[in-house]
């Protein structure tokens, strides 16, 4: 793989390519477009320096980097300074709540961050939200909708089921 | 190996969404690795986050790539200034390899033993699961067993207070022929129907090889009226049509009884009165 020497073209190639998908995701953490690009230049670079430990056998490079993105947003709400100096309410409810994010960068983009979560029954949606998006564990979850481990194994489940379907996945 | 308890258990969606801790993780990955089918569930689980991502997608502000293009450049830049010569190199790549291949050779190891692991576990799991069935239809023929003890028993009772109601039918007592032994039957009998039933609920159990035989006297001489069966002494026992008797006997017999009563082994004896 090009990417393995490090080459920059690759890497402006992956870039075009997935940036958008990714800043999606943390935007989905971290609402505020200024803080998420940030994030998403981290990010970037957090690939271009572990490119050599991905394994093509073991997983695949768009969700590899889905996880990425994932993990150093859900990071960044957790460290003490995005806390104190965050005025943004990212773990807020509305986030999976509500129809589109809202945003108060106008940028017609935002507008079309419909969630692909909305696919999801209210119950199942909060659930993967905070699984996925907020990086709960399964106690956690557990605890905060107030329903058994074993139902929160079952509705993560049941929910990707019924993704796959509207998403068109085989 | 069944599979489709593995894809259906949810901890392949867990472990795409880096849910499961680090050592079930590497389970899963392993078991990907040995099952197609595992790795195609994993892939289909995974395209639906990316799909669900590409849904999603925000275009970042033109800057941001800017910077980062610029930050990688002078990343490139240093490191290429702290390249080392030609033979440090070849050292490097040398002790990569041999580091490779100790860490090809761990792995290896180490699925081994974590197939090793997974067959003893299943091989117990299975074992305690036959065990479990085993137990529990052993424990359901004994609830049935009882059943149809406690069904026949309710059934002889109902049988009983017929019986004792019905005014054709006459109860005969038979009683010990033998003094200072205590034993003794019922005897149930209507004279119209010709219907007899015996109680042998208080004859001792009989000796391995032989049966008690129930004989009635019609004109001075016995007819036999039918075995009784011992293992079933707690209810009550149809015997034979039985017409005109003057009084009823039992002897002991050998299994499956005599065509005439052996009488110095008369055990019980009564007459209609």
């Amino acid at each position: 793989m090009r990417l393995n020497k490090g080459d920059q073209q690759a890497m402006s190639e992956l870039y075009d390519r997935f940036s958008g998908a990714l800043l999606g995701v943390i935007m989905k953490v971290i609402p505020d477009q200024a803080t998420a690009e940030d994030v998403l230049q981290e990010v970037m670079l957090k690939i271009w320096n572990n490119i050599g430990s991905f394994d093509t056998a073991k997983g695949r490079l768009f969700t590899w980097m889905l996880n990425i993105a994932r993990n150093q947003s859900i990071d960044k709400t957790r460290s003490k300074n995005f806390k104190n100096s965050s005025q943004n309410s990212s773990i807020d409810d509305s986030v999976y709540l509500s129809e589109t994010i809202s945003s108060g960068s106008g940028n017609a983009d935002t507008m079309d961050v419909q969630s692909w979560l909305l696919h999801l029954p209210e119950e199942n949606r909060k659930l993967m939200h905070l699984a996925y998006f907020i990086g709960f564990t399964q106690e956690e979850i557990s605890k905060e909708l107030d329903m058994p481990l074993g139902t929160v194994k079952t509705k993560i489940r049941n929910s990707l089921i019924l993704l796959r379907k509207k998403l068109n996945v085989s | 190996m069944d599979l489709s308890c593995i894809i259906q258990s949810g901890d392949l969606e867990l472990y795409v969404m880096g849910m499961l801790p680090p050592e079930e993780a590497s389970k899963v990955e392993t078991l990907a690795q040995l099952f197609p089918e595992i790795k195609q569930e994993i892939d289909a689980i995974a395209q639906t986050f990316e799909a669900g991502a590409m849904q999603m997608a925000v275009t970042p502000s033109a800057a941001v790539k800017d910077k980062l293009m610029s930050a990688l450049n002078a990343k490139t830049e240093t490191s290429s200034t702290s390249v080392p010569g030609k033979v440090v190199e070849m050292k490097t790549k040398a002790e990569e390899r041999s580091s490779f291949n100790k860490l090809s050779i761990a792995a290896s190891w180490g699925l081994l033993i974590l197939l090793g692991g997974l067959s003893v576990y299943l091989f117990n799991t299975n074992k305690q699961l036959k065990n479990d069935v085993a137990a529990m239809q052993q424990n359901i023929s004994g609830y049935e067993n009882q059943m149809t003890g406690l069904n026949k028993k309710v059934n002889s009772y109902e049988m009983y207070r017929r019986l004792k109601t019905d005014s054709s039918v006459q109860t005969i007592m038979l009683a010990s022929v033998k003094e200072g032994v205590r034993q003794q039957a019922e005897v149930f009998w209507n004279k119209n129907t010709g219907e007899l039933f015996i109680d042998p609920a208080f004859l001792p159990q009989t000796p391995s090889g032989k049966q008690y035989q129930l004989w009635f006297i019609a004109d001075g001489k016995p007819v036999d009226a039918g075995m009784i069966n011992m293992s079933d002494s707690d209810v009550l026992q149809k015997m034979k049509e039985c017409k005109g008797a003057q009084a009823f006997a039992i002897t002991l017999e050998k299994e499956g009884g005599s065509p005439t009563p052996t009488m110095d082994q008369m055990m019980v004896l009564g007459k209609v009165s």
